[in-house]
């Protein structure tokens, strides 16, 4: 330190008049290394001020020129002060945020506190700030010149005091502003630096705890986060450039790390879906119109399959109102759009069943309004568009209701069926046109729920068109089938009186003819030689035969008209009946009759009677010539039907004409070989054909003949 | 008239072969000559009922038995038969339905009316006589009618 020099000896005052002279420090602002009197404790600028009041000092310097110095040393040192002020308060708040130089060191302390303890200030930034400083200090004191004698070692204070918060902002908390700084302001600065290293200190511990916290919330976050398809981004708009950001997500969403999207901006577009690009970056791009968009597109991830993405973004402005930033998110849409898809595929699917349908179908929620319906009961109803656009079941039912022939009931039955929400219900609705619909009506449910109604409409005009027809033609042959019974009726009534008439009238002319014929025999037979007698033998004869072939006739068409009276018949019990009353009473003759045991029958008990009757009494007749008769009576049980049979040893006949004997009046046989007039096998036929049964016969010339006939089973 | 009176046998009868068949085979037991033979069903009636042409007769004058064919022109026999059966005065009056008809129609229908006995005509003449002899002299000489 240069020897001082007194103020007063330099300006020649009468020291004893000097302010100075009295004081203890003896220090001069006004010319550097002089001495005034002054507690110098941020009040110099008073007390240069106070300088200048003095008679000496206004008496050798140009007092004008001083003032302009104090006032710009003044400014000076106020923008000092307002940054030391501004320091401790801030210092004080550790909001860390410093205007002018302070900002660059303060903001590099403040990303410490913020927990990257690897920014550091650049060299050059730090020398860069010190010399800016530096020039600041030099610049003032410079202008102060010579008058502020210790602004360099202000100055030098303020380096160091700099120096060791550049130190202090390397991690350096050890630095201390020395001791040996003699400047209060130094040692304020000191202090205050010193408390805030210290608060830093406190600060980057709580930070590397907050740290710590923070990272497992982050871990967790992620963890989070990764399970969401989702990722955000951020751009910033610069000058001329603009800066991407985007969170770690979108490697778990695309494959890709963010790294491929911020060094190669046009890579996200790129893989976008070519199909879909051109609408992706039109919809995009009209985010500078509503400051927000959302698009859909195909992207086309790290594994080369293609994902539904959706973009949302959010444009964000300055206060000029010129974009600032956008904040964006994707997010993979691929199983939502999937399950769009498929419930597409099934939407379509019921509108392709509902359209394919030959149906008007219609459904309605429980407030009437129209849920859906398709082409077919438009066009069955023939409802309008504009009618069916209202959504109104009222709507349509009043339009539908002036084409029906009875709209009171088919309305009254919609209310009902409203009220009834759980009913389903059927009817024929007729129209005027002459249409008919089948209606059907079923609840719609969800679950238990009932959610509404479906109407469909069938036309069946054609079916009921073709019933109509049908009816009519029933009617028609009814009609017909009457006609025809009264003409069958009529016909069966002729015959019958034409029956009656052959039983009664036919039978007398030949009595009348054998009568006269034995009156002429009786009471003429001395008039008549052997020949006439002969002759009219003859004629009485054939009339007699006559007579029994009307008889038979009359049998056969007896039967023929007899109602059947079906009853279980016990068939062995009849054989024995017949046997008795045909084979039994014949004498002379060798006869061995055997019988099975024969299955039951279901039928007239008189008729079958008579069939075995017939077939016996032929047995009988045909083994006449045989020394030995043998006649077998047998039965037996098959699927549907009883067969039985009656076999003889007699005559037997020719196989081809084993149709033939059923025929009425049919004879194999001469009247003189076997009497009968053929009618016998013929009513057995006819009885056996009215018992919906079958008849037929074996036999052999000279070996015998067996006559079968079937019963159906009850 | 009293030889109406004396009708034993009426024979109604339409076919004059039969009628004299009939006659024929009555003789020869004797039995013709108290038989009356009517050609109709009116005829029969009025002659039973004393009406018409035989309104001279008693309607109590009753013969001992009517043969009764039953193909009649004008009145059907089971008519008659009908009207003999459901009056008092007549209803004891035997009546025996000869006929061709072997319909069994007509034999029920006589039944239910009250016939007395159904007879068939036989073609065969010798059956015819046996059969309308053996009639003859059943009803007239076997059958006991009741009094009045």
């Amino acid at each position: 330190m240069k020897k001082k020099i007194k103020c007063w000896e330099v300006f020649k005052c009468d020291k004893k008049k000097c302010p100075v002279y009295k004081s203890k420090e003896l220090k001069c602002w006004l010319i550097s290394g002089t001495h005034c009197h002054d507690e110098i404790q941020g009040k110099f600028i008073e007390k240069m001020e106070m300088c200048l009041e003095c008679k000496v000092f206004d008496a050798n310097m140009d007092t004008a020129a001083m003032r302009e110095t104090i006032n710009v040393t003044n400014k000076q040192f106020k923008g000092f002060r307002k940054i030391v002020s501004e320091r401790d308060r801030e210092l004080e708040d550790i909001s860390l945020e410093l205007s002018l130089g302070l900002s660059e060191v303060l903001d590099a302390l403040n990303r410490i506190a913020s927990g990257d303890p690897r920014v550091r200030i650049p060299e050059a930034s730090k020398n860069e700030l010190i010399s800016k400083l530096k020039q600041v200090v030099n610049i003032s004191a410079k202008e102060i010149g010579a008058i502020v004698d210790q602004s360099h070692e202000f100055a030098i204070g303020l380096a160091e005091h700099f120096d060791v918060l550049s130190r202090v902002s390397k991690g350096e908390l050890s630095a201390r502003i020395s001791e040996v700084s003699q400047d209060e302001l130094l040692k304020a600065l000191g202090r205050v630096t010193n408390q805030m290293i210290e608060s830093v200190s406190e600060e980057i511990a709580e930070r590397k705890k907050a740290e710590e916290e923070l990272r497992e919330k982050e871990q967790r976050e992620n963890l989070v986060l990764r399970s969401l398809p989702m990722a955000f981004y951020n751009v910033r708009f610069l000058d001329a450039s603009s800066e991407l950001w985007i969170t770690g997500q979108i490697e778990f969403i695309t494959g890709f790390q963010a790294d491929r999207f911020t060094e190669d901006r046009s890579f996200w577009d790129s893989r976008i879906h070519p199909d879909d690009r051109m609408k992706k970056t039109k919809e995009y791009n009209e985010i500078y119109e509503k400051d927000a968009i959302e698009t859909e597109y195909r992207w086309q991830c790290a594994d080369n399959t293609y994902r539904w993405f959706r973009e949302q973004a959010v444009l964000i402005r300055d206060e000029q109102g010129n974009p600032k930033e956008i904040i964006g998110v994707w997010r993979d849409i691929t199983d939502r759009k999937q399950s769009e898809e498929k419930l597409m595929m099934s939407f379509s699917l019921q509108k392709a069943t509902l359209e394919s349908t030959a149906d008007g179908i219609l459904v309605v929620d429980r407030e009437g309004k129209i849920v859906s319906y398709n082409e077919r009961f438009k066009q069955m109803w023939r409802i309008p568009e504009s009618v069916i656009a209202t959504k109104d079941d009222n709507e349509a039912l009043s339009f539908v209701l002036s084409q029906l022939k009875k709209p009171e009931k088919f309305l009254s039955k919609v209310r009902e069926l409203y009220s009834m929400p759980e009913v389903e219900s059927y009817d024929i609705i007729e129209f005027k046109d002459g249409r008919y619909f089948e209606r059907y009506s079923l609840p719609q449910k969800i679950g238990k729920d009932i959610v509404g109604r479906v109407w469909s409409f069938r036309d069946i005009t054609e079916r009921k068109m073709a019933e109509e027809e049908i009816r009519k033609l029933n009617e028609e042959l009814e009609e017909r089938v009457r006609e025809r019974t009264a003409l069958l009726e009529a016909a069966v009534k002729e015959l019958e009186s034409f029956s009656y008439s052959v039983s009664h009238d036919l039978r007398a002319p030949l009595r009348a003819i054998v009568g006269f014929s034995n009156i002429l025999l009786e009471d003429y037979a001395n008039k008549l030689d052997d020949e006439g007698k002969r002759l009219l033998n003859v004629i009485s004869d054939n009339t007699k035969k006559m007579g029994a072939l009307i008889d038979d006739l009359l049998a056969l068409s007896r039967i023929g008209r007899k109602d059947i009276e079906f009853t279980t018949v016990d068939m062995n019990k009849i054989v024995d009946e017949v046997y008795k009353e045909v084979i039994a009473p014949v004498s002379g003759k060798d006869i061995e009759f055997s019988v099975d045991n024969l299955p039951p029958a279901y039928a007239d008990p008189i008729m079958i009677h008579q069939v075995f009757f017939n077939l016996l009494s032929n047995a009988v007749k045909f083994t006449g010539p045989k020394n030995k008769a043998i006649i077998k009576v047998g039965g037996w049980t098959e699927d549907n039907e009883n067969i039985y049979f009656v076999k003889d040893n007699g005559i037997g006949f020719d196989m081809q004409y084993a149709e033939k004997i059923f025929g009425p009046f049919q004879r194999l046989h001469t009247d003189k070989e076997f009497t009968g007039t053929g009618i016998g096998l013929a009513i057995v036929s006819r009885v056996i054909k009215r018992h919906k049964g079958r008849t037929w016969a074996e036999g052999k010339i000279n070996e015998g003949a067996t006559i079968y006939f079937s019963l159906p089973k009850a | 008239m009293d030889q109406l009176k004396e009708v034993e046998i009426l024979l109604v009868e339409d076919n004059p072969n039969d009628a004299e068949l009939a006659i024929r085979a009555l003789k020869k037991h004797n039995l013709a000559n108290k038989v009356y033979v009517v050609k109709d069903g009116v005829e029969a009636l009025d002659f039973i009922f004393g009406t018409g042409t035989y309104s001279h007769r008693d309607v109590n004058d009753k013969p001992k038995v009517v043969l009764l064919d039953l193909k009649l022109p004008k009145v059907d026999g089971l008519d008659v038969l009908k009207k003999i059966k459901s009056d008092e005065r007549t209803k004891t009056i035997p009546v025996v339905v000869l006929t061709s008809s072997t319909e069994e129609r007509d034999i029920i229908a006589s039944y239910q009316l009250g016939v007395n006995s159904y007879i068939v005509k036989p073609i065969d003449f010798d059956k015819f006589v046996d059969a309308v002899s053996e009639l003859g002299l059943y009803w007239l000489l076997l059958n006991q009618p009741p009094i009045g």
